[in-house]
């Protein structure tokens, strides 16, 4: 809807025993940072350009190998920054 | 330096972890050796419960708590910032007081000093200003921060002890409009609902709400209700692009103040669509409206005004009808109106159902949309394309709709007109106090509801919605106050505004201001500033930090802060929040409430209770111009002569009887006890003391320790038998609607009316409409000050996520700080080039009041639309407020900081 960065914050599931291979695809992502990881579970960023684009964005790590679930948890629209 | 993007990215993540309740690595480790406690986060209203980490003495660690139902653990980066706030370079830990050669001189440099040497100052000047003055010479500015028991010791004070009216809030420039609006509607303050309607809604449509930076878990609350519910749809109305367009499937940018005409737009859709829920209406409604020509809110009196300000301030006593207003008011265009009613702006009375709909004709989809369009760049289709999706939104029975509204409705010369416009459409349609449904006002700080509100710390309220003009309301106060009757003066005391035109006049000679800013935060500044300097008034400021308040007093008294002291605040949903002393306050630092305490001590029944002069007080029972002696009524209670007022108003017997140590403290300290050397524990008591205006009157609180219980997090009041009350009004929730009925309207202020028409009353007689609320027709108006061929530009002023009004204390907080250092001129890139501007230069913001520099930002997160620039009030080093007009709603007396007319050059 507007130029604006996009930041969210997303909560990952992981497949046990596909910890380290999910992780690395995760953070392969481009705009994906992997920030903290408990147990079976990490939280990570993701910049967008838009909300379409966050949505994609958040479709493609769902459909990762090793990713059980991922849930939107916070949502930024700040404005753009160089 | 962490840059701005790696900040926001590590705040997310922190957030989210919160969220679901991952321990971060940061948290695990300052984990070691510190003990949690609950407590509301400091800043805005929204109430989020915070989880403190102390360690010693020192506050070490904030995590979001997440069994609080507000925020769910999530905080905002400003909740992030709680613990830091404490510990700025700069905080004040010693009194400070202007001295030369050892004496207090107005003109000398602050010296620090003992509390004794300030107390001792204080009371001489308290002496010499009412002695000369009498009780309207003195006065304290309040606070939307206050906890409830601060707001109460200084209302108690002044209006029991100094028999002064002359205290009211920074809240008054928060939501006094919207205080308006309810006791004008329903006849008793706070929302219907609360913050539950998200998860039960179809509709959020935020008015001149910009919530995702100002209220940002409520915001992350909506956005999750949309994204799990296709068919949720959000609406932002607002006269800029804002974040809270990003998520928003419309965003409609209006011309300011347009707003009033498209909610009559909307009304006569619901009308002609026949939308109207007429069951509802016909049992619980009645219809109203008041006189039209009702002023801004600006000084009638031009003797201090600067030379440019003259043709505005006209505005105050007559309008030329704009050939719009002409046609919203049924009028004439060009017709020249006297403002006669602006001393009676209130007042209303009771129309017909066929009056109220002629009023609306006027109101058509071409003419409101001609009218609003606030983008010139937008098709004009478009525009009218949402207008129509909105009233579809409204009209449709089977969507359920909550309005949203914050500073652009309060902050607004007609800011009670258009809170009482939100509730007309909503009650035409019966979508009002069930769940998912009603229009709801946002506040900005963390007790304006709780404190200046319930309290009532404003200069013409008593507790619980009682008010000093009523007599009924005067007597129970004096009752419940062990006062003798008339100590209470019935003449409504000076709004904040006011305050500082009495600086300026000479008429106010000693005031005190706590928790507050008011030198940054009032508009017009230039005037204050000089009068606070000029005018011989001793300025007394009870501040953590050194803000321009504090620099322009007479006296800086340092204060201790949150988690310094006990507290509780209420949030805009009526939910009450409690909370135990963390820390001992700094050096010293002490709290405002035995500041007060302390002070009051010093005063005596027969300085203030003996016969006072009240210029212009004229009411039953009282002589003119007089408040009676009441020392030998006073003798008769306990009240001899020579008592302090800390004894007759605050260490009564009663209250001595909540003895400290206590067991809920849970071994946590109570700093205000240890400095009064006191055994009685004053936040508890006094906390009593003030609920038992309001249990069994439709305000109920809980017990003071039912707040600590474990698992309580705050209560929602009224709290009937044990329970809170999610939405008021409505027979399934709500424990005060009469037996039988399914809504139950019951605020009993203002039911009672005279009959009229469009153009005024025509029946004297009073008609009462008990349980009804009432549905306003409001019209059109234009603002006092429009841009013209020299100043051409509006200016609106507000918040940014990152800092928190006057970024007293956002702006110590490393982060915060580095993410938004100083405020920008945001500008449509177009109205800068025009200007020779380009982003990042430097520019003059200039208004018939006064003019201040800022750097130029085309980009950023506000998308301003040509003709609109946007600086915020957080930085005391941009000082828009010296370029900002103090009109004020002639009804609420609330400032509108949303609309005044500048120009911007190449500085």
């Amino acid at each position: 809807m507007m130029d604006a960065m996009n930041i969210s914050g997303i909560v990952i599931g992981i497949v046990p025993d596909q910890r380290d291979t999910c992780l690395d695809a995760v953070a392969a992502l481009p705009g994906v940072d992997v920030h903290f990881v408990e147990g079976d579970r990490a939280v990570v960023t993701q910049e967008a350009g838009s909300t379409a684009e966050q949505e994609e964005g958040l479709r493609r790590i769902q459909a990762l190998p090793g990713v059980a679930h991922a849930e939107l948890v916070y949502h930024w629209f700040g404005e753009d920054i160089e | 330096m962490t840059s701005r993007r790696e900040f926001i990215k590590r705040s997310i993540a922190a957030a989210t972890a919160a969220a679901v309740g991952i321990r971060t690595a940061e948290a695990a480790e300052a984990d070691a050796g510190v003990s949690w406690d609950p407590t509301p986060c400091r800043f805005c209203g929204v109430g989020c419960g915070i989880l403190v980490g102390t360690r010693g003495d020192r506050v070490v660690a904030i995590k979001g708590d997440p069994d609080a139902p507000v925020n769910r653990g999530l905080l905002c980066v400003k909740g992030y910032a709680n613990a830091k706030i404490l510990y700025g370079e700069d905080r004040l830990t010693r009194p400070l007081l202007r001295m030369k050669g050892g004496q207090y001189d107005k003109d000398g440099d602050f010296v620090p000093v003992s509390w004794q040497q300030a107390f001792d100052a204080m009371e001489a000047q308290f002496r010499r200003a009412y002695g000369e003055l009498g009780p309207t010479g003195v006065g304290i500015m309040g606070s939307g921060q206050y906890t409830v028991v601060e707001g109460y010791v200084a209302a108690k004070l002044v209006k029991a002890g100094f028999r002064s009216n002359n205290i009211d809030p920074n809240a008054r420039h928060c939501m006094a409009s919207a205080v308006a609006g309810m006791m004008q509607t329903f006849g008793i303050d706070e929302p219907s609902g609360c913050y539950d309607d998200i998860e039960a809604t179809d509709t959020v449509v935020a008015w001149g709400a910009n919530m995702a930076e100002m209220h940002p878990m409520l915001w992350a609350r909506v956005a999750d209700r949309r994204q799990r519910n296709p068919g949720v749809r959000i609406v932002h109305l607002t006269t800029f692009g804002t974040p809270t367009s990003g998520i928003a499937d419309t965003e409609i940018v209006f011309k300011p103040n347009t707003d009033l005409a498209i909610w009559n737009y909307i009304a006569r859709e619901i009308v002609a669509r026949k939308k109207v829920d007429r069951d509802f209406v016909a049992k619980h409604c009645v219809f109203a409206t008041g006189p039209m020509d009702i002023g801004f809110g600006m000084r009638r009196d031009d003797s201090h005004a600067f030379p440019a300000e003259l043709d505005t301030r006209a505005r105050e006593r007559k309008v030329k009808l704009t050939p719009e207003e002409a046609v919203a008011q049924g009028a004439q265009p060009g017709e020249v109106v006297e403002q006669k009613s602006a001393a009676d702006a209130d007042k209303h009375w009771l129309i017909s159902w066929d009056e109220f709909v002629k009023a609306l004709q006027p109101y058509t989809l071409d003419f409101v949309a001609r009218l609003s369009q606030g983008d010139a760049e937008e098709p004009p289709e478009k525009h009218r394309q949402k207008l129509q999706q909105l009233a579809d939104f409204y009209a449709d029975p089977k969507r359920k709709v909550v309005s949203y509204w914050t500073m652009g409705f309060n902050q607004h010369t007609r800011g009670t007109w258009i809170n009482e416009q939100a509730y007309m459409a909503h009650l035409l349609t019966g979508k009002q106090a069930t769940p998912g449904n009603g229009g709801f006002s946002l506040t900005g700080q963390p007790s304006a509801c709780g404190t200046a509100r319930e309290v009532g710390t404003f200069s013409h309220r008593l507790p619980a919605d009682m008010v000093v003009t009523n007599p009924k309301h005067r007597e129970r106060a004096e009752q419940r106050w062990n006062l003798p009757p008339r100590t209470i003066n019935p003449k409504v005391g000076s709004h904040i505004t006011q305050m500082m035109r009495d600086l300026e006049d000479g008429k106010l000679k000693w005031v005190w201001v706590q928790v507050t800013n008011p030198f940054q935060s009032t508009a017009n500044a230039n005037h204050w500033i000089k009068a606070a300097r000029d005018k011989g008034a001793f300025l007394i400021v009870s501040d953590v930090y050194p803000g321009i308040s504090a620099k322009v007093a007479d006296l800086i008294l340092p204060s201790a802060m949150i988690f310094e002291k006990w507290g509780a605040y209420g949030n805009s949903e009526r939910r009450t929040q409690l909370w135990r002393q963390q820390v001992p306050p700094p050096g010293d630092a002490r709290t405002d409430v035995w500041q007060m305490l302390e002070f009051s001590k010093r005063i005596r029944v027969k300085d203030c209770w003996g016969e006072q002069k009240v210029p212009g007080l004229a009411a039953d029972g009282f002589e003119p111009g007089k408040l009676p002696d009441v020392l030998g009524e006073a003798g008769k209670l306990g009240h001899a002569p020579d008592q302090t007022l800390y004894e007759a108003l605050f260490a009564t017997p009663g209250n001595r009887a909540f003895k400290w140590p206590d067991p809920v403290a849970r071994g946590h300290a109570n700093h205000t006890v240890a400095a009064l050397g006191a055994d009685w524990f004053p936040e508890k008591a006094l906390f009593e003391e003030y609920a038992g205006f309001g249990r069994g009157r439709g305000h109920d609180l809980a017990p003071f320790d039912r707040y600590f219980d474990d698992g309580v997090r705050g209560l929602r009041w009224p709290v009937v038998n044990g329970k809170e009350t999610p939405w008021r009004f409505n027979a399934e929730y709500d424990p005060y609607v009469k037996k039988g009925a399914r809504f139950d309207f019951y605020g009993a202020a203002m039911k009672e009316l005279p009959s009229g028409d469009l153009h005024g009353v025509t029946d004297a007689k009073l008609t009462a409409v008990p349980g009804k609320a009432k549905i306003f027709f409001r019209p059109y108006a234009a603002p006092p000050e429009s841009p013209d061929a020299e100043y051409d530009l509006w200016l609106s002023t507000g918040r940014v996520l990152e800092h928190w009004h006057s970024g007293t204390m956002t702006r110590r907080v490393p982060e915060l700080y580095q993410a938004m250092p100083s405020a920008l001129l945001y500008m449509n890139p177009r109205d800068a080039e025009k200007r020779g501007l380009k982003r990042n230069d430097v520019a003059w913001i200039e208004s018939r009041r006064g003019r201040i520099k800022a750097v130029v930002e085309t980009r950023g997160r506000y998308r301003m639309p040509a003709g609109m620039v946007y600086v915020p009030w957080f930085d005391e080093g941009v000082f828009i407020n010296k370029v900002t007009l103090d009109a004020t709603c002639p009804i609420s007396k609330q400032t509108d900081f949303k609309k005044c007319a500048v120009k911007v050059t190449r500085a």
